[in-house]
């Protein structure tokens, strides 16, 4: 049976919010951490996390997948970050890691990255409180396992301090195309920093953010409970979402913008050869007219699905063989058209 | 190394990120990785904070034959200049000289967060210690009222009455 992916599930609010993401750092109290790893610690520890999922339940440990990353093509191991099983810096240096995930992709665990276990949960739509009673649940079982390492002070003990205390980071996914046309993000991202969030793109974030898609993060986890976290950054993320749905109502009024959402549609729909960063900034301008109604006959989740899809690692792993750029532009073009005309003819 | 974004200013930040199915490294200025998110209250510091120990010792970090975790054999100068801590025990070991810097780091050194064992919600110490209050007060009260009952019971049967269930 194939698992339906986290985000072709419907959630709440999820005209704006993509997945709501917790993520917990957590060490064992007998291995150092894994810039002092040896290359038998390495592996010590990959068999206890393994042995450790073995014995949740038994419907817990069929979800699983294992990869070992130095056994990974490069293809392969970009197509898990596309997929946002895991970061882009625990692939960067492969040696001694292991990602663990579950079929949706709702769980995934990172092993000797920056830390021996970086566990992430995500939900689909505006989810925190359910992601952090998940993320809690598996921690708890985990932990009677593998003993976390843990300080009365200053809480689960990290290799960085910056993530000491609750170890856990907790992320609102967010598209914010008004916004982002509007030109408020910089200003955005320079104010969440001084209340201790990150606020950036995920694609191409680095040079300039496409797709309007973006992560909100409360990077701030001593002195603090998991509680607060989740409420500090509901506070702030709120505060977004309903920015975002006030510009996008007043952004469509406007004739131009109406003309770029149509013409966004009639390329997805026809298009026979597409780039990725194309497609990027026509999923934007398509997904605002869809979420405030101007575009009809889709759902949002068809759309986030085609975003996890055609991203050029997981194309060309999916095709089972190297593309060149023609031909990922071309499947791409083709997978998109047949996703969106049939449902526009519902 | 200048900026890859703006390609002005001379370049303090590594990011990475995946670029058309590939995995880059782009280097930022400051006012660049703020303006794209990548900096909050406690950037850098998870990459060396051999300048805020400057700051606390003078400058002076490097100590002859210094103290080593007998664990992982890490010194404080090596967590000092990488920014990572070597094992769960070196945190014990070179405790009076990290917590003052996590004290700096987050204005706080006291954990609110969950404690290993059991799920959220956990009642939290501070609960745990009116609870306990509560419980303590509650026991002398009902201590008082057995010391006066019995004291009660005592000086009816000195007067030679009592309840009925005394008279048996």
């Amino acid at each position: 049976m194939i698992s339906r992916k986290w985000y072709e599930t419907e959630g709440p609010d999820r005209d704006v919010v993509l997945g709501s993401r917790a993520c917990l750092i957590r060490n064992m109290t007998d291995l150092p951490f894994p810039s002092r790893m040896s290359r038998s610690d390495m592996e010590r520890s990959r068999m206890r996390v393994e042995h450790a999922l073995c014995r949740l339940n038994p419907a817990v440990k069929e979800k699983f997948s294992c990869v070992d990353l130095e056994e990974c093509d490069e293809c392969t191991a970009v197509s898990l970050v596309e997929q946002q099983l895991c970061t882009p810096e625990f692939i960067a240096k492969p040696t001694g890691r292991s990602l663990f995930y579950s079929a949706d992709g709702g769980i995934s665990i990172m092993v000797n990255g920056a830390d021996h276990l970086h566990l992430q949960l995500v939900q689909p739509g505006y989810q925190l409180d359910e992601t952090l009673s998940l993320a809690d649940k598996l921690d708890t079982m985990l932990d009677r396992c593998l003993r976390f390492a843990f300080h009365n002070d200053v809480g689960y003990l990290t290799q960085s301090l910056t993530d000491l205390g609750t170890g856990m980071v907790p992320t609102l996914q967010l598209h914010l195309p008004a916004l982002q046309q509007g030109g408020a993000m910089e200003r955005l991202s320079r104010d969440v920093a001084q209340l201790g969030f990150s606020l950036r793109g995920i694609f191409d974030g680095a040079v300039e953010p496409a797709g309007a898609v973006y992560e909100l993060t409360n990077r701030i986890t001593l002195g603090i409970s998991e509680k607060n976290e989740i409420q500090n950054l509901k506070s702030i993320g709120r505060q977004l979402i309903d920015r975002e749905r006030y510009a996008r109502t007043d952004l469509l009024k406007a004739v131009e913008v109406q003309e770029a959402v149509s013409r966004s549609l009639a390329m997805m729909e026809s298009a026979r050869m597409l780039e990725f960063r194309e497609f990027l900034k026509l999923y934007a301008n398509v997904r605002m007219g869809l979420c405030v109604g101007f575009v009809k006959g889709l759902r949002t989740e068809q759309l986030d699905s085609l975003l996890f899809a055609v991203q050029p690692a997981t194309m060309a792993l999916r095709s089972g063989k190297p593309l060149t750029p023609q031909q990922r532009q071309t499947r791409r073009a083709q997978l998109v058209s047949s996703t969106l005309v049939p449902a526009r003819e519902i | 190394m200048i900026c890859q974004s703006c390609g002005e200013h001379p370049a303090t930040t590594k990011v990475k990120a995946i670029v058309n199915g590939r995995l880059t490294e782009y280097a930022l200025c400051a006012a660049c990785a703020r303006r794209l998110g990548y900096t909050t209250l406690l950037t850098g510091l998870d990459r060396g904070f051999s300048s805020i120990l400057s700051d606390f010792f003078g400058g002076d970090n490097a100590e002859p034959g210094e103290q080593r975790c007998p664990w992982c054999g890490a010194t404080f100068e090596e967590i000092a200049r990488t920014g990572k801590v070597g094992c769960a025990h070196c945190y014990e070991v070179f405790k009076d000289r990290l917590l003052p810097i996590i004290q700096r780091l987050y204005g706080s050194d006291i954990h609110c967060g969950k404690m290993p064992g059991e799920n959220l919600p956990q009642p939290q110490p501070q609960n745990q210690m009116v609870l306990m209050r509560e419980a303590l007060h509650q026991a002398v009260e009902q201590e008082k009222n057995e010391r006066s009952t019995l004291l009660l019971q005592e000086s009816l049967r000195r007067l030679g009455g009592g309840s009925p269930d005394d008279q048996s």
